[in-house]
């Protein structure tokens, strides 16, 4: 187990510094679909979080837009445009936003606590869309970003970016890692599977599954951040359920088994959802439910499962 | 680790899939050798009534700790496929009848409308209230008092007991998502003449029946109606007073009524399985 574990942060690793090695050789096009793509993947590390509880959040859109806006509104307000600054007040703000809405949602289970995080999104697409001095449903364009002083532009400012989503990605990556083999994350399971048992060891589920939705709304809060800088732009529709329906995409797409697999899996999203787009507008939302019903029925536990699935045929034929 | 031998009376309580074994194949055997187990303390020859009782139904215990093993994905796949579904049939709309939004306000204004002192009301006003009032009575009364109803009672509360009993649970629940799906449709085909047809309108109805569900409490048909009337009234209360607040409105409510009670207003306390 550990070793196999060992062996899997080494080939991450090595994927990550492949990843960002590349980025320079890649077209503009490519690396701004995988900084979006890596973005929205710690939106979908905080899905995996819940969803190991057996939670499925349909509202994580709210998080993801409060991130943004908390970097146009501070860039705009304040004239601060330090991406990293910036990266970490959006992961405060949806963070704290979290530990005010878990109170109400760390009660509920199930399909109650998908609608009512669904609810909790539409509410700030509504309040977005009725502020007239945030650009009501056109939003407004963020500020360029700055590094620790470095103002880079245009293609330059593509590839920091880029570096950076991956950064703060692959930082997300270990502390979700870290996070899933300590007590409070290796209790998702049992709460998942019988929450009364998990009480009368003396756990609080309600207390577990609070830290839960505080973790994937600050994960949220940090994806949007970047998500908004490298757009540009924020408008509501980053509450919007579409927005919180392509995340669980995601997160089916990928699977709960491992980290890693949020990062592919959104990436695959990005590309099918691009290509789609291209090849047949009108049809998008078609062809996503289609690749959507076509995984829960035959890939249930997304494509982190292959990776097992192979792992473990390799071990039967050489024993 | 070696399988604990049965001594007589103490059965041995493990069981294992082996390594080598698949789960299609190891499955069936568990299960096999549970029943013979279980049949086995049943005849001998002068049992011990209620030993042998509990024996079997550690056998059967054990059975069903295997099964939900291996079945039940968990309800959310419900909501997932559900969602897929939507996305494929939102283009559906869009390919057959195309992006524009449709008026259909012909009955609306066949129906006319009668004065009531200084009031001016629309007829399909009053027949839409008519037709609610009239469902919701045959809802009540067919999930109270028909053979229909009842199975699905029994089967909304404890799925494996009515199963056991010979209910197929598969059909009940085919056939009341068959029933809610036509109540869907109904509600949208009385409604169109009262607003634009348009895409999208599904999901403001999916926010709002939820609100009105999660207000009177899942399950319950009283529920359904007096959550209706509330968010009705607030939302329509809102839309005179103060129209900024329409929305929130309806999420306050429904906040404060789950604040005060975490499932409703009219749900039945639920047995907590351990």
């Amino acid at each position: 187990m550990s070793m196999a574990n060992g062996r899997a942060q080494l080939v991450g690793g090595l994927l990550f510094l492949l990843a960002a090695a590349a980025g320079p050789a890649l077209p503009d096009w490519i690396v701004s679909l995988a900084t979006i793509a890596f973005a929205n993947a710690l939106v979908v590390l905080g899905l995996i979080v819940l969803w190991r509880a057996g939670l499925v959040s349909f509202g994580q859109a709210l998080y993801y837009c409060i991130g943004a806006y908390v970097v146009a509104l501070t860039a705009r307000w304040t004239g601060i445009t330090d991406a990293f600054l910036l990266v970490l007040l959006a992961g405060i703000g949806a963070g704290i936003t979290a530990v005010l809405v878990g109170f109400l949602l760390a009660r509920y289970r199930e399909i109650f606590f998908a609608m009512l995080s669904l609810a909790l999104s539409m509410i700030l697409y509504g309040v977005l869309v009725k502020t007239e001095s945030l650009g009501s449903t056109d939003g407004f364009s963020v500020m360029t970003p700055t590094f620790l002083g470095y103002a880079p532009h245009r293609e330059a400012l593509g590839l920091a970016l880029y570096w950076m989503t991956l950064g703060v990605g692959a930082v997300g990556a270990v502390l979700v890692g870290v996070y899933f083999r300590s007590v409070a994350g290796a209790l998702a399971a049992p709460i998942r599977d019988n929450e009364i048992r998990v009480e009368f060891l003396g756990v609080s589920v309600n207390r577990v599954i609070h830290a839960k939705v505080t973790i994937a709304g600050a994960l949220g809060g940090v994806g949007g951040a970047l998500a908004a800088m490298t757009v540009g732009h924020v408008d509501p529709n980053m509450a919007y359920w579409t927005t919180s329906g392509g995340f669980v995409f995601v997160t089916i797409l990928a699977g709960t088994a491992s980290v890693a697999a949020a990062f592919v899996g959104s990436l695959v999203f990005e590309g099918v959802r691009s290509f789609a787009y291209d090849v047949m507008p009108s049809l998008w939302q078609m062809t996503l439910g289609s690749v959507l019903l076509l995984t829960i029925l035959f890939l249930p536990d997304g494509l982190g499962s292959l990776v097992v699935k192979l792992r473990r045929r390799r071990e039967t034929k050489t024993p | 680790m070696a399988d604990r031998q049965a001594l007589p009376g103490t059965l041995a309580m493990s069981y294992r899939i082996h390594f080598n074994e698949s789960l299609a194949d190891a499955v069936p055997r568990i299960v096999c050798e549970q029943m013979e187990r279980a049949v086995a303390v049943l005849t001998v020859p002068d049992p011990d009534v209620t030993q042998a009782i509990h024996q079997v139904r550690k056998r059967c215990k054990k059975i069903r700790g295997l099964l939900r093993l291996v079945y039940g994905r968990d309800e959310v796949v419900v909501v997932l496929v559900t969602y897929a579904t939507f996305l494929i049939l939102e283009d559906v709309i869009v390919l057959i009848w195309g992006p524009r939004s449709y008026a259909a306000w012909q009955p609306m204004v066949a129906a006319g409308s009668i004065e009531v002192g200084r009031l001016i009301l629309s007829n399909y006003d009053i027949i839409l209230v008519g037709i609610a009032a009239g469902l919701a009575a045959l809802a009540y009364w067919s999930l109270r008092f028909t053979r229909y109803g009842r199975l699905l009672t029994a089967v909304i509360f404890d799925r494996e007991t009515a199963a056991a009993f010979g209910v197929n649970v598969t059909l009940v629940y085919t056939a009341t998502f068959l029933i809610g799906a036509m109540l869907g449709a109904l509600g949208g085909a009385v409604m169109a003449p009262k607003i634009s047809v348009t895409l999208g309108i599904g999901v403001e109805v999916i926010v709002l029946a939820f609100a009105v569900v999660a207000i009177g409490g899942m399950g319950s048909i009283e529920g359904a109606l007096i959550g209706a009337l509330i968010v009705g009234i607030c939302r329509a209360a809102a839309v005179h007073l103060v129209p900024q607040i329409e929305l929130f409105v309806i999420y306050g409510v429904m906040a404060l009524v789950l604040a005060v009670r975490p499932y409703g207003l009219f749900v039945r306390a639920q047995p907590r399985k351990i």
